[in-house]
C-alpha cells in the first residue's frame, strides 16, 4: 500500500490526534498518564500561540483501518533552544498504527520532518526515546541519530506541578 | 547580598553570550559553543522569540572582578506534553562561583516557575549531566525526579551531516 498523504493537522484531526497519542502512551505502557482533552489539544495547537505542530498521516476511504480510522499516524513538535548552538525541531510524538507500518510511512514523516528543520535553519533535531524501546532506538540509529545520553551523560528531569507551585511562593 | 532577577533585554546578550561560555567550560564542552550574542539578539529578541531569559544582577558595589553586574541567567522556552499540555523547558540555569550560595539560583529557578505558574505550565523539565553532583544535589532538593533513571528516557539527536542526509532522502 503506497496510497497514503502526509499533511499538516487541521483543527478538524484533534480527535484523531488524541485518540494516536493515547495509542502511543499504550505502548509505551504509560496510558493512564495522558490527562490532556481534547479542548486542550484545540487550544494549545490552533490558537493564537500555538504550543506545538503537527503532521498527520492519512490514506484513503478504501484503506481505512479495521475501526474505521483514515488518519493513521500523526508527528508532533515544536522548537526549541540551543545556547551552543541555536534553534532546534524537536520531536515529541512519532506515531504509526500498527496495521500501516512497513509501508514507509515512518520515514517519509521523518523525511518531512528533517526537511522542515533545515528549511528552518535549525541546527538538529531532538527527541527522547525509552531505553527498552530498541525497535525504535534502531530504526533513529540506522537514519544517523546519536544517543545524547550515552555518549555525553545526559538525563532528563521534572519538578511537577505541585513541587512548581512550593517553589514559586517562596 | 542584594540582587534583582529581571526579564533580559536584547542589551543584556553580551553578558548572556559570556556567561552561557562559562557554563559550557564547567560542563567540559566549550568548543561545542558556536553561536554569539548576534544570534541571541535575533533569536529572543525578534518578532518570534525562540526563547526566554531571566538574568540576575548585583548592584555596582558588588560587581565581580573583571566588573560585570550580570552574574546569573536562566534560559528557558515552553514545550508540550501530548500527556499533560504546556510545559517550561528550563535550558540553561547558572550563576557565576563568586555569587553562589547567596539565593540567586534558587531565585531564577522560583521566576521561572511562577512564569510556568502564570502560563496554566503543568511541569517544569530540564536535563543535567550524569556527573553534575552540586547540581543534582540542588534540584532534588527542590522537589525534582530523575526521569532517566525512573522511566528510562534517553535523549537523542540528529545533527549537522546526519540531519541533512536525512532532509536529502525526502521525494
Amino acid at each position: 500500500m503506497a496510497n497514503f498523504i502526509l499533511r499538516k493537522a487541521e483543527p478538524k484531526d484533534v480527535s484523531d490526534i488524541l485518540r494516536l497519542i493515547k495509542e502511543l502512551a499504550k505502548f509505551e505502557e504509560m496510558e493512564e498518564q495522558v490527562v490532556l482533552t481534547e479542548k486542550e489539544l484545540l487550544e494549545d495547537g490552533f490558537g493564537d500561540h500555538p504550543f506545538y505542530h503537527c503532521v498527520v498521516a492519512e490514506v484513503p476511504k478504501d484503506k481505512q483501518s479495521v475501526e474505521g480510522y483514515t488518519v493513521v499516524g500523526f508527528a508532533m513538535y515544536y522548537f526549541t533552544y540551543d545556547p551552543w548552538i541555536g534553534k532546534l525541531l524537536y520531536l515529541e510524538d512519532f506515531y504509526v498504527m500498527t496495521e500501516f507500518r512497513g509501508y514507509g510511512i515512518g520515514s517519509e514523516i521523518l523525511k518531512m520532518l528533517s526537511e522542515t528543520a533545515v528549511k528552518t535553519r535549525c541546527s538538529g533535531m531532538h527527541f527522547i526515546v525509552a531505553e527498552w524501546n530498541t525497535s525504535s532506538i534502531e530504526f533513529y540509529k540506522r537514519r544517523g541519530a546519536a544517543d545524547l545520553s550515552h555518549e555525553e551523560g545526559w538525563r532528563l528531569y521534572e519538578i511537577d506541578k505541585c513541587n512548581l507551585i512550593k517553589m514559586s511562593s517562596k | 547580598m542584594k540582587f534583582n532577577i529581571c526579564a533580559a533585554k536584547p542589551e543584556d546578550c553580551k553578558d548572556i553570550a559570556r556567561m552561557i561560555m562559562e557554563l559550557a567550560v564547567y560542563e567540559k564542552m566549550p568548543d561545542q559553543v558556536k553561536i554569539s550574542y548576534k544570534e541571541l539578539e535575533k533569536d529572543g529578541f525578534g518578532p518570534n522569540p525562540f526563547y526566554q531569559c531571566l538574568v540576575a544582577e548585583v548592584p555596582e558595589e558588588h560587581k565581580s572582578k573583571d566588573g560585570h553586574t550580570k552574574v546569573g541567567y536562566a534560559l528557558f522556552f515552553y514545550t508540550y506534553s501530548t500527556w499533560k499540555g504546556r510545559t517550561v523547558y528550563m535550558e540553561d540555569l547558572y550563576v557565576m562561583p563568586e555569587y553562589r550560595g547567596k539565593g540567586m539560583g534558587k531565585a531564577l529557578m522560583a521566576t521561572v516557575a511562577k512564569v510556568a505558574k502564570e502560563q496554566h505550565c503543568v511541569r517544569l523539565q530540564f536535563s543535567v549531566l550524569d556527573w553534575n553532583k552540586p547540581s543534582l544535589d540542588f534540584y532534588l532538593s527542590k522537589g525534582a525526579e530523575d526521569l532517566t533513571a525512573k522511566e528510562g528516557w534517553h535523549f537523542l539527536r540528529f545533527h549537522g551531516i546526519a540531519l541533512d542526509n536525512l532532509a536529502q532522502e525526502a521525494p
